[in-house]
């Protein structure tokens, strides 16, 4: 059944109930106009819920007790039948509630007779003609019912039974839920045999009251709840497993004192644990378990009862997806996953609003309109994904389009011109912090923003409204593609897990959905913290993640030193929360990681509140008060103090983003000579080819084939020995081509794998002749294969010259694997060469080679990399620099030319790097060629 | 002694403005026992780094989250740091909604007193006084200032950086 029916099945068999209970105390009271009122907005509700949702038949008879009800408010006399009439339209609407409860719709069949009857009642009439009314009975006749207060407004016809006649009968049907309902309202089908049992007891009863009167209204009660007797089969009749008998509305602020005294309950459970720990006695030990584990269950017990599917917030954006789509011309369709996933009922009435915003948004501004999406190759219809998932804890909203994505040029523009950031400033900036732009409030106020970025509107509500439930969003955009917007939520409000920290003597709490993990830092380890122009920097995985000293950003350095504990000097080692909060990953340096809790969250003071650090305070299980930090309050400090102070610390950030932009590279894997995969760059890899084996020569001792007009040689692999044995020469031989300078060169190989994009993170100790080191890709060890080896020009020194020359091009690299892919290459290109490992090694030999122009690997040095750059200006050295990065996005090489580099490079861009070397080389170029060949 | 004081002292009684009297350096200082919700002793007190040096810290009090804020500090009356003591006196006060504690220096007894022994605050006592001052008692040995507390409070959300 559809979910909204479900939810007004609920609620109206609850205000169905209320109405009973008011009705008959009206009738007791009717001059009680409080009671009155509130019936007639009861009833009003139902109708108006009934139109709402396509249920005329439903409607049709909510409406027309309506009338009889507004009559009475607008002073007709209250009499009984009248109420009961009433009630007999409740029970039918009851009826029929139950029978869309279980087959979620309407049944057949219409409420003429009762319509009829209440129409009368509104008018006036005391009821027509032919059908009189029957039970105004009361008075004259020997009545004692408890309906009997009301006074007869005429006698007892012939044909009439007295009101006290029809309720006795009425009881002594075995109950409304017995009776069946069908045409029962009519005389002449009240004895419908087709029924059960249950049925053929009520009948004769129905019929009592029925026979003896014309009127169909009146025919008796079991017009009321039909239905479930009629398939229920028994008595009884209610469908056990009923919506409205299954749940108990409670009021929310009953659950949330519920909550709160739960929490309270954690808490003091958690302070006994802490004096069981401290005492250990045995005694304390299990019912104290057992406290522990009820308080766990009970905490379970009531949060669940605050969980509702996140469904029930999602079922109205599907309506307006869909008027949107009218509304804008498009072709949307919303696809909805894991609506069934359960969500504080609180965080959700918060969320509500931002998920409206977010697929409005995307319904808006994100997807495009149907023949510009066409046009762009995508289909015609443009989707709206929504997805929701509890994952470790949390629960992780995403709303995703597949539109046109965020321009992030205009965003930056705009973001520039509302004052949000500097135009120098933008240029450091990595995509996912632009995009942030637009959830800032700033940003969005600026009424034009939609048609320029085509986003942003209501964004910064949504932060807003997202943080302030302690969750995060997150922005992913893919030009062209989409934009994707993800929130991560705190599984309830009340209890979060944090991590419980100390730093120069003092706890702090740290909201564990904003760590990402925990590193300890070993002072001449892998991961060490390094001081960049005076930043404290973490080299983690080789990436830089800058860092900041809790006791530092709280001023609690003195206090460190008073208390005799003793700061870590610089250096020693240190334990690093690694915090991951708006697109921002920093560090955060404790004195120890002490253990996590469950911390009831209380908000700080109003006087404290503007201290942006804290996000709350709590009491710890010993009793003791802490505060819990807020990361990004912590980091603020940083990026804000980055972004106003000088050079120097925009340098570090740019190194962090240095350090950001090793990104992935693109390897081919390949099989030969083994079953271990091998890999090389594809970018340095000319072309695939697949050649005929019996198109291959063999030229004195060497396979060559005709490639392009000319000949080819083929490099076998890994000795060329075995080339040309017990192939099949039919099949075909794969062959990877690489260009050198002047030709090209193949190589065999059995089997080209793959083409795969990873992080390369060599292992050079494992170098095997042959191979520059492994690297682990998909969880297996590939062979970085040498290329130097197979495209050198034969003959020529493997790593280069070192020579006391002058040389053309000095390449400064650090990693093995580099050198040995990069050596080559420059000297195929033909520039005399020298290659030096670190930047030390090159400013010892500048001053003897005196290199035209110098190739510098940033990736590893980072800012170092610039501050050489300026101490060869400062040296004299004018020789060019070029800078090698992982990936060159355009705002790196503007940087980059910003601190004096020539140019900055893609690593994986051949051509590319050969281009600026020949810029930088210049008009003398072709002389250095000619020198060379 | 003089006739004129007692007759005043007699009236202080029937007219009942009572006063918590603390002291803060040296200073005797009046706090309307209406808006006092307590007294109690600060036992293990977090402090809040970075915050306005008028907040002292957090302490636990019976279960709730108290701020305690340094009603010298409040007062600007602190030439030097609020004294180190072990378990210092804080009164607590309710404001909009939210308990805070004041530290004091120290705590006296509650006085009842006639608004006829008291005057409009000295002229010289410092305009950032004003905001919060009620008046001066006139006690026999000294004055008492007395402080409208939920107007320093109001003030001090201004003050707070």
């Amino acid at each position: 059944m559809d979910d909204l029916l479900k939810d007004f099945v609920v609620e109206t068999s609850e205000h169905l109930d209320i109405v009973d209970a008011e009705l008959v105390r009206f009738e007791r009271d009717p001059n009680n106009s409080a009671t009155l009122a509130l019936i007639f907005r009861l009833v009003h509700t139902i109708k108006g819920t009934c139109g709402f949702l396509g249920l005329p038949r439903l409607e049709h008879l909510a409406h027309a007790g309506e009338d009889v009800i507004s009559g009475f408010r607008d002073g007709k006399p209250v009499t009984a039948p009248a109420v009961t009439m009433i009630l007999k339209t409740i029970d039918r609407i009851k009826g029929i509630i139950a029978e869309i409860e279980k087959n979620g719709a309407e049944p057949e069949g219409d409420d003429e007779d009762l319509v009829t009857a209440l129409r009368a009642l509104a008018n006036g009439e005391a009821l027509p003609e032919d059908a009189p009314a029957p039970a105004l009975a009361a008075v004259g006749a020997e009545t004692s019912g408890s309906l009997a207060f009301q006074v007869l407004e005429r006698n007892l016809r012939e044909d009439e039974v007295t009101l006290d006649e029809l309720e006795r009968a009425f009881r002594e049907a075995p109950g409304p839920d017995a009776v069946s309902f069908a045409a029962t309202a009519v005389p002449d089908s009240a004895p419908n045999p087709a029924k059960e049992p249950a049925r053929a007891e009520a009948a004769p009863a129905a019929k009592t009251a029925a026979k003896s009167s014309t009127d169909k209204s009146f025919a008796d009660k079991s017009a009321s709840k039909p239905e479930a007797a009629a398939e229920g089969g028994e008595g009884g009749g209610d469908n056990q497993n009923s919506v409205s008998k299954q749940s108990v509305r409670v009021s929310v602020g009953t659950l949330d004192r519920l909550m709160t005294m739960v929490s309270e309950l954690v808490l003091t459970r958690n302070q006994l644990l802490e004096i069981a720990r401290q005492r250990d006695d045995a005694d304390f030990k299990s019912p104290l378990q057992r406290l522990s584990h009820i308080t766990a269950e009970l905490q379970d017990g009531v949060m669940q009862t605050r969980m509702q599917p996140i469904g029930s917030a999602w079922t109205k954006l599907s309506r307006v997806v869909r008027d949107l789509s009218a509304e804008l011309g498009k072709k949307i369709e919303l696809v909805t996953s894991g609506a069934e996933t359960e969500i504080d009922r609180q965080l959700l009435e918060m969320i509500k609003d931002p998920l409206l915003h977010m697929v409005r948004n995307a319904a808006d501004h994100g997807l495009e309109m149907p023949d510009e999406r066409v046009a762009a190759g995508k289909p015609a219809h443009g989707t709206i994904h929504l997805r929701a998932a509890q994952e470790s804890g949390y629960i992780i909203v995403e709303v995703a389009d597949d539109g046109r994505g965020i321009d992030l040029d205009r965003v930056k523009a705009k973001a520039i011109r509302n004052g949000l950031t500097t135009e120098a400033d933008a240029a450091r900036l990595s995509d996912e912090q632009i995009l942030r732009f637009i959830m800032e409030p700033g940003f969005s106020t600026a009424q034009a923003i939609t048609n320029i970025s085509g986003r942003g509107v209501g964004m910064d509500v949504v932060r807003s409204q997202v943080e302030q439930v302690g969750g995060v969003v997150d922005l992913r955009s893919r030009a062209g593609k989409g934009l994707t917007v993800t929130i991560k939520l705190p599984l309830t409000l009340a209890i979060a897990s944090a991590l419980i920290v100390e730093a120069a003597g003092q706890r702090f709490a740290i909201p564990q959905i904003s760590v990402a993990e925990l590193v300890r830092t070993q002072e001449s380890g892998e991961v060490r913290i390094e001081k960049l122009n005076g930043q404290s920097t973490l080299r983690l995985r080789q990436k830089l993640l800058p860092v900041v000293d809790v006791a530092d950003e709280l001023g609690l350095e003195a206090a460190r030193g008073e208390d005799g504990s003793a700061g870590k000097a610089a250096g020693e080692d240190k334990l690093v929360v690694v915090c991951h909060v708006g697109g921002h990953r920093f560090g955060i340096i404790v004195d120890s990681i002490l253990h996590t809790e469950e911390i009831v969250v209380k908000p700080i003071s109003s006087k404290l509140r503007h201290m942006s650090v804290y996000s709350g305070a709590t009491i710890l299980g010993d009793g003791s008060v802490i505060l819990i930090l807020e990361p990004a309050g912590v980091a603020r400090s940083v990026i804000d103090s980055s972004s106003r102070e000088g050079t120097g610390q925009s340098e570090a950030e740019l190194a962090a983003e240095l350090a950001a932009s090793t990104e992935r590279s693109l390897l081919l894997l390949f099989r030969a000579g083994g079953v271990n995969l091998k890999a090389i760059p594809l970018a340095f890899i000319g072309r695939l080819e697949e050649f005929e084996r019996s198109k291959i020569e063999d030229t004195g001792g060497k396979a060559v084939v005709q490639y392009q007009g000319r000949l080819m040689p083929i490099l076998g692999y890994p000795s060329q020995s075995g080339f040309g044995e017990g192939f099949d020469l039919e099949s075909r031989q794969p062959v990877l081509v690489f260009h050198q300078k002047d030709r090209e060169i193949g190589m065999a190989v059995d089997e080209i794998v793959d083409v795969v994009e990873v992080a390369i993170e060599i292992d050079t100790s494992h170098a095997v002749p042959g191979t520059v080191g492994a690297a682990i890709i998909d969880g297996k060890a590939v062979e970085i294969v040498d290329v130097s080896e197979l495209v050198a020009p034969e003959g020529s020194e493997k790593m280069g010259a070192t020579s006391e020359e002058h040389v053309d091009v000095m390449l400064v690299e650090g990693s093995e694997f580099f050198r040995a892919l990069f050596a080559p290459l420059l000297q195929n290109a033909g520039y005399r060469l020298s290659v030096v490992g670190s930047m030390q090694q090159a400013k010892a030999a500048m001053a003897r080679q005196r290199p035209a122009v110098v190739v510098l690997d940033l990736d590893q040095p980072g800012e170092e990399g610039f501050a050489f750059v300026r101490e060869l200006a400062e040296a004299g050295f004018d020789a060019p620099v070029i800078g090698l990065v992982s990936r060159a996005a355009p705002k790196l090489i503007e940087r980059g030319k910003a601190a004096g580099l020539y140019d900055l490079v893609g690593k994986f861009d051949r051509q590319g790097l050969l281009g600026a070397l020949g810029e930088a080389l210049g008009g003398y170029g072709n002389t250095q060629w000619g020198v060379a060949a | 002694m003089s006739g004129d004081n007692r007759r005043r002292l007699d009236m202080a009684i029937v007219d009942d403005i009572q006063l918590v009297s603390v002291r803060i350096e040296g200073q005797l200082i009046g706090l309307p026992i209406t808006s006092v919700r307590d007294v109690f002793s600060i036992h293990a007190m977090t402090p809040v780094p970075r915050a306005d040096r008028a907040v002292a810290g957090l302490v636990n009090l019976r279960g709730h989250i108290v701020t305690i804020l340094d009603l010298g500090s409040l007062l600007n009356a602190r030439k030097t740091g609020r004294p180190k003591d072990h378990e210092p006196m804080a009164v607590g006060v309710e404001w909009q909604g939210e308990v805070f504690g004041l530290v004091v220096d120290e705590i006296g007894d509650v006085l009842s007193l006639s608004a006829d022994s008291s005057e409009a605050m000295p002229a010289n006592l410092g305009h950032s006084w004003t905001r919060f001052t009620r008046r001066v008692h006139k006690l026999e040995r000294e004055l008492m200032i007395e402080i409208d507390l939920h107007a320093l409070l109001e003030t001090m959300t201004l003050q707070a950086a």
